[in-house]
């Protein structure tokens, strides 16, 4: 017993080198992923929910703010990271967001509050690429809007009276020809 | 009244950090002047309206670019060419003491009539230049194709400026250069669709230029219908001259 055990062991384990192997051989064919030593390798943070998730080491990478308390400290494996300013329903939007290659068809499914959400998440994390997708998609969203939706998107409130408003959109009509108004 | 003053109460304090706080209008002008820049001034300027903090706030952008670019009905494109005018009147007029460092003006589908509004347009355009260090000017006029040809008469200050560094006319429109030019720092100069009114025009222009480094210059195709001047030779010389393209 105790001998057929150990060598299905070393065949599991034979199994498994043979395909780090072949992960490794793909990987560095592919220039854009540094590191293949580190694939499949995960991060523990924990998020301003107290949720702690596991996130893959790729994904990881965008944070800059991550790497750079990785470089200027000693951590290892198990070292949980807070992540105080985001929650852990905003971090697996991120998640899917990096997976899907940062598709704007994906953030059309995000709520407002989402979008905005994840730019101030994708500032705090200090993720670049993220933080471009999402102010594009932002962009999208309040492109030729009327003035009452962009308020409303940014919570800006309006502190002019009816009087005063109608008269600003008289002193610069040209600037509301063409303005969708829903 | 009542209601209105009910909506002033409701406005958030600065301190409040839900989330509907207002982050956007918490930045300081220079970061919101940053983001209008993004935008003509057409489009900065519907923020107008958003709330006391942004009134004024298109105003002060130091880049002013002014599109028109419109076809069809004849009265209603008149009607917006007139709210046009009035609305670049007010942004090169009311400036709160913001600095100017670019002017792009575009009018396609140029018709006779627009003629008046476009003129005092360029007066407002050449008291701005006497009056603010303004870098770069670009006029592009297009004429509508169904129309005959017109002219149109630059005021004599749209040629005098010490800081002007880049000039690009492009007009399918007839103009004259105006009698007196001096831009003393002038650097690159554009002439596109340049309709040639007299034998003397590019060499009157070229001689206000001292210090110009490039020069494009781009004869425009005169219709059938048009008299043509006849030139002989066109004259280009220049001392500070080192790029030059004649079309």
């Amino acid at each position: 017993m105790a001998e057929r055990g150990e060598s299905s062991e070393a065949v599991m384990l034979k199994k498994t080198e043979e395909e780090k192997l072949r992960k490794g051989k793909m990987i560095v064919g592919d220039e854009s992923k540094a590191g293949y030593e580190e694939e499949g390798k995960k991060v523990k943070l924990v998020t301003s929910d107290g949720v702690t998730m596991e996130v893959e080491i790729s994904i990881v990478k965008e944070m800059e703010i991550i790497q750079t308390f990785i470089g200027a400290t000693d951590t290892d494996d198990s070292f949980i990271f807070p992540i105080s300013n985001v929650s852990s329903h905003i971090l697996n939007q991120i998640i899917e967001l990096v997976k899907g290659e940062y598709d704007q068809e994906l953030a059309k499914k995000l709520s407002h509050d989402e979008l905005k959400e994840i730019l101030v998440a994708a500032n705090y994390l200090n993720m670049k690429t993220l933080f471009h997708f999402i102010a594009t998609a932002i962009a999208n969203v309040i492109q030729n809007k009327s003035v009452e939706f962009v308020r409303d998107f940014f919570g800006i409130v309006n502190d002019f009276t009816e009087e005063e408003e109608a008269e600003l959109r008289k002193t610069n009509a040209w600037a509301f020809e063409g303005v969708d108004e829903d | 009244m009542a209601e209105s003053s009910m909506r002033k109460t409701l406005r958030k304090t600065p301190e409040s950090d839900d989330d509907t706080t207002d982050r956007l209008s918490a930045l300081p002008g220079c970061v919101l002047l940053r983001i209008l820049s993004r935008f003509n001034t057409k489009e900065a300027a519907v923020t107008s309206v958003l709330s006391s903090r942004w009134r004024h706030l298109f105003l002060s952008k130091t880049s002013i670019n002014l599109n028109f670019c419109m076809n069809g009905d004849a009265s209603e494109v008149h009607r917006l060419f007139d709210l046009f005018i009035r609305f670049a009147i007010r942004v090169l007029g009311q400036r709160n003491k913001a600095p100017i460092r670019g002017i792009r003006l575009r009018v396609c589908h140029f018709v006779e009539s627009f003629r008046l509004g476009f003129e005092s347009l360029l007066m407002f355009i050449a008291a701005a230049l006497s009056t603010y260090r303004i870098l770069n000017i670009e006029v592009l006029v297009k004429m509508d194709k169904t129309t005959s040809p017109c002219c149109v008469t630059f005021p004599p200050g749209m040629f005098l400026s010490e800081a002007l560094d880049g000039l690009r006319l492009d007009l399918s429109v007839g103009w004259n250069v105006p009698e007196f030019v001096l831009f003393s720092n002038l650097k690159d100069l554009h002439l596109l669709s340049f309709r040639l009114v007299d034998e003397y025009s590019v060499q009157r222009l070229l001689q206000g230029c001292p210090s110009l480094d490039s020069l494009v210059l781009n004869m425009g195709s005169l219709n059938e219908s048009e008299e043509g001047v006849e030139v002989q030779a066109l004259r280009v010389s220049s001392s500070s001259l080192k790029y030059a393209f004649l079309g």
